[in-house]
């Protein structure tokens, strides 16, 4: 592995370091990484990585960029919403640097190709934005023996560590034995997260990949390193391999990938026969259109949101003060709850049940199903 | 009724109890956080076992996947 007179002057401020030198800019161009997720975390890893010339980057994306991502997704432009995000992160990165070369995997990781996705790079990072995907990743990297590099993000706050149980340091499972029931941890997309929050962690993620490729530092094996954006704090848990643990332990009762969406609780809906305790937004439109049917439709999200978007006529009853509020309601009416998305009107329906409301339905898909579905006018946010 | 101090904040519990039972009282999920006792790092099998006391310091990190 060679530099040519191009690279060296590129790579200057590296090959005068002494952690870095000649050597070590050399392990760098050697390394291959796989960054799976090209959204808030894996733009500045996937970009800072092919600056500091690291020589192969993979991408693992099947999304296509939307103007929501643009926030954080620095990877991303606003000439390229609607795009693959493989293909637009691709043209981003090699007009950071030619000499990174890129390989797109445009496909969902699953349970089928993840070791076969894997298998070929020196390290993985984890740039994923739900639980089946990370535990995949995780146990993947454990079957592999490859380290995972892990950030995560939300809201204001974020976690970074590095698993990697074949150099003696925890996994993800060691920290995480069982995801959250499905609902119970809100997404970015439901709960929101600072533009600059994933440049932060997924810098932190970078670095530590760097480290790892030159041998050099004290890794975040060990370590989970969370930071508070509000604060501008950040605080350092240890971690320790767990003897129990069900893929890393003494006696590891997982050998195979499993289905990961089964084991995160995500029950696929049978297609064409929905929840008998959802209605669509195009029920919704009758309900509003045809009063004397006796269906009031009531908006669950929190007052700001209400602020961004609302459907004339809904009145709003936040989710968070359903509790103190039901008693507003009639216990006897027919009520359609709507969200943003559906995850919420379906928690408040299950509180109402509780109180006795026997005839409550939850919107599916929320007010964003509403805004491509029947009035465009809404935004969507 | 006794306090320990978790993440820097005095949090009034029934003491002494095993950490499971001082993380369920708190109402969260013991298999989806992180938890660090007197400056100790604490697998998740041993939180049964592993007693609180008052005036114990823990940090508890709770599970996000936002990415």
């Amino acid at each position: 592995m060679e530099l040519n007179n191009e690279e060296i002057r590129r790579y200057s401020r590296h090959l005068i370091l002494p952690e870095v030198g000649l050597a070590g800019q050399k392990k760098i161009k050697a390394t291959s990484v796989l960054c799976i997720g090209a959204g808030g975390l894996g733009s500045p890893i996937a970009m800072y990585l092919a600056a500091a010339g690291i020589g192969k980057i993979g991408i693992v994306d099947f999304d296509t960029v939307d103007y929501s991502n643009l926030q954080r997704q620095i990877l991303h432009t606003d000439a390229d919403v609607g795009r693959s995000k493989a293909e637009s992160a691709k043209e981003t990165i090699q007009g950071i640097n030619p000499h990174c070369e890129v390989v797109i995997h445009n496909t969902r990781i699953s349970s089928e190709n993840a070791l076969d996705l894997i298998r070929p790079y020196d390290i993985v990072v984890d740039g994923t934005d739900n639980f089946p995907t990370r535990y995949l990743t995780n146990d993947a990297c454990v079957l592999l023996k490859k380290p995972n590099v892990y950030g995560s993000i939300f809201r204001f706050e974020g976690q970074a560590s590095v698993f990697a149980p074949h150099l003696g340091g925890p996994c993800y499972r060691c920290l995480y034995p069982e995801p959250p029931p499905p609902g119970m941890v809100p997404s970015c997309a439901e709960g929101g997260v600072l533009g600059v929050l994933p440049g932060i962690i997924g810098c932190i993620q970078a670095t530590e990949i760097l480290k790892l490729a030159i041998g050099k530092g004290h890794s975040l094996t060990g370590r989970l390193v969370l930071f508070n954006a509000l604060d501008m704090k950040f605080r350092e848990l240890k971690l320790r391999r767990d003897p129990q643990c069900p893929i890393c332990g003494d006696h590891p009762t997982i050998k195979e990938l499993i289905d990961y969406e089964t084991f995160c609780g995500i029950v696929p809906e049978p297609e064409n026969t929905g929840n008998p305790d959802e209605v669509t937004v195009q029920d919704m439109k009758k309900a509003l259109d045809n009063p004397s049917l006796g269906i009031k439709v009531v908006d669950v999200r929190e007052a700001d949101e209400y602020e961004i978007a609302k459907v004339a006529g809904v009145p709003l009853l936040p989710l968070s003060e359903l509790q103190s509020r039901f008693t507003e309601l009639d216990p006897n009416t027919q009520y359609y709850l709507h969200c943003k998305a559906g995850v919420r009107s379906m928690k408040a329906l299950a509180f109402l049940r509780q109180q006795g409301f026997k005839y409550v339905k939850s919107v599916k898909g929320g007010i964003t199903a509403w805004s491509d579905e029947i009035d465009r006018n809404v935004p969507r946010y | 009724m006794n306090s320990i101090i978790a993440n820097g904040k005095s949090v009034a519990a029934q003491l002494p109890s095993t950490l499971e039972h001082f993380l369920v009282a708190q109402q969260l999920l013991p298999r989806s956080v992180v938890v660090e006792h007197n400056g100790e790092a604490v697998a998740p099998s041993e939180f049964s076992l592993r007693q609180v006391c008052a005036g114990d310091r823990l940090e508890i990190v709770k599970i996000v996947a936002g990415g």
